[in-house]
């Protein structure tokens, strides 16, 4: 069975996430609770105002299998709904298989401290 | 049955009110309910003899100094002439003399009159309105927003009752924005508190531009003498970037906003209020809000001078890079846990409550968020406040819980309201207010405030 993991809509404004960090290269085996990225929602651009609404999460898988490919990398900006990652449920599978399904993911709201001298929020 | 909305005196012996014309917030003939402010206007302060100076007292807030008419009367308001001259004559406070048995309007009333209060002569015949003054003290005197009551960029704005002979309790109001919005309301001058505030008090709110209002940065704005200030001046205008950003003005603005914050002590500046017995010195406040929200998990420690500097990081975005530069060299990032906020709150509560018996409100945070469903803790590493932020507004709660237990401290659960009320409408990014929200915090702050028997609020 392959899995494939999509960029969340944490907000219904969202048009985009900016990947910040990836934790997996493709071969590693997930177990509930590993995480895969962290991006940022910056939504400036379109309700600018004084506080700008931007925020960071944490992808995490909910669910054992492989990681097979990693569609993005720490800078790219993809858009809600794109598909980051692939996975299989046995190490071996093709990835040509038509039988798939998303993948159990779990999101949380991280603490922005890396990305603070570049002034995002905090 | 017509009740006369008479001006009535405000201030003291010795002193000549001037006044702009009125603004009206509530047209002739419309229904107008009590607690409404029927209209607004500039006021001036002068000395009666001599050249007629203006007092010493409202100096730096005397170009935003207002006056509110607030019916205590449910009805129909019947404009009288002469209130208000239009344009700018209803802007600038020079113009007209503030006689205190002018008649700006009349009501006939829809509805009981309150309790107490009867038509006709005597002491029980009104008046019918209550005053309600604002100040608000301009971060540049050439910030000019004449467009409303209180409007305009203020790094101190404040609102009284004015009806009594002296001002009973002050609340002093520290926060980031939801902060301000909160004790701010919709209603021109904090009305959507005040009026719901029966007795002789005052509000006054401190916004975040620039400095944030932590615990950290009040008191060393409580503890920095001459000395200190002097020396971060001159560190300030030596190290600046000169002429290398595209925007420079927009740097100096930052810079000298900086400095304004650094330079003032919200809690031991004190206030004059315009009261009917004259001008009252209010020293200390008897209430200070501050919220969790304005605690930052990293702050900014100069590197040399070793003052805090707390602001949101987002106002980084709108530096030149020379400006970032500056910072980035000239301070130094810290982290903070809750065992060090705890340390600067009580260091700041026992700090204020040495000098008078002043109470301290906390807004405590929203800890659950409507983006997140995680089950697994094991992806974050220890300690997890440092990296999730619904663990750390849990642990800062807590934190509040614990030292609420000791004097001068209570807690204004904002928490429980938006679980109550329901996140995703209310408070749909954990930080914004939605209005119905709004009214539930600034009903549970006065709760907590007569609760604990802050004079003026009671």
């Amino acid at each position: 069975m392959l899995l494939t993991v999509t960029l969340p809509m944490v907000n219904p404004f969202m048009a985009s996430g900016l990947v910040q960090a990836c934790y997996l290269a493709p071969g590693a085996q997930v177990v509930p609770g590993t995480r895969l990225l962290d991006f940022k929602v910056d939504l400036s651009a379109a309700l600018s105002h004084d506080c700008p609404p931007i925020s960071f999460h944490r992808l995490a898988l909910r669910e054992r299998a492989w990681l097979r490919r990693l569609l993005v990398a720490p800078g790219q900006d993809v858009a809600a709904g794109a598909v980051l990652a692939l996975l299989s449920t046995d190490p071996e599978e093709s990835l040509e298989g038509t039988e798939h399904r998303p993948a159990r993911c779990s999101i949380a709201g991280i603490l922005p401290q890396p990305d603070w001298w570049a002034g995002g929020a905090g | 049955m017509r009740l006369p909305l008479r001006l009535g005196q405000i201030a003291p012996e010795g002193v000549t009110v001037r006044r702009s014309g009125f603004r009206w917030m509530c047209a002739d003939g419309q229904l107008c309910q009590a607690g409404q402010i029927i209209a607004f206007c500039n006021i001036g302060l002068r000395q009666a003899h001599g050249p007629g100076r203006p007092l010493d007292h409202f100096a730096d807030e005397r170009r935003d100094f207002q006056v509110a008419i607030v019916s205590r009367v449910t009805g129909r308001l019947r404009v009288k002439s002469g209130g208000s001259h239009g344009g700018q004559l209803d802007r600038l406070e020079y113009f007209l003399a503030w006689n205190p048995d002018f008649v700006l309007a009349e009501i006939e009333p829809e509805g009981p009159l309150p309790p107490g209060l009867h038509p006709g002569e005597g002491p029980s015949s009104g008046p019918w309105h209550r005053t309600l003054f604002g100040a608000g003290r301009r971060f540049t005197e050439h910030a000019e927003v004449r467009v409303g009551m209180l409007t305009g960029w203020h790094d101190r704005a404040r609102a009284w009752w004015g009806d009594g002979t002296r001002v009973d309790g002050t609340l002093l109001s520290m926060g980031s924005c939801e902060q301000s919005a909160l004790v701010i309301g919709d209603s021109p001058a904090f009305l959507d508190l005040m009026g719901q505030v029966p007795g002789a008090a005052q509000v006054i709110s401190i916004p975040d531009d620039l400095l944030v209002p932590c615990a950290r940065v009040c008191l060393e704005q409580m503890q920095r003498g001459p000395a200190e200030l002097a020396a971060i001046e001159a560190d300030l205008f030596a190290s600046l970037p000169r002429g290398h950003g595209s925007r420079p003005a927009a740097d100096w603005y930052f810079a000298a906003t900086l400095l304004a914050g650094l330079q003032r002590s919200p809690i031991t500046e004190g206030t004059d209020v315009l009261v009917r017995g004259g001008v009252q010195r209010v020293a200390q406040p008897d209430a200070i809000m501050m919220s969790l929200v304005a605690e930052p998990s990293r702050v900014l420690r100069h590197r040399r001078l070793g003052y805090t500097l707390s602001m949101h990081s987002y106002r980084l975005g709108d530096c030149s890079e020379p400006m970032r530069q500056w910072l980035r060299t000239s301070f130094e990032p810290v982290d903070r846990d809750t065992s060090d906020i705890l340390r600067d709150w009580r260091e700041l509560i026992g700090t204020t409550r040495q000098r008078a018996p002043t109470l301290f409100l906390a807004l405590n945070l929203s800890s659950s968020s409507a983006s997140e469903d995680f089950l697994n803790y094991a992806q974050f590493d220890q300690p997890m406040a440092r990296t999730v932020g619904s663990v750390r507004s849990k642990e800062l709660n807590l934190m509040l819980h614990d030292l609420a237990r000791e004097p001068g401290l209570a807690v204004v659960d904002t928490d429980a309201i938006v679980a109550g009320l329901g996140a995703a409408l209310h408070q749909p990014d954990g930080l914004h207010m939605n209005g119905t929200m709004q009214q539930e915090v600034q009903r549970e702050i006065l709760y907590q405030l007569r609760a604990n028997g802050v004079p003026g609020f009671s």
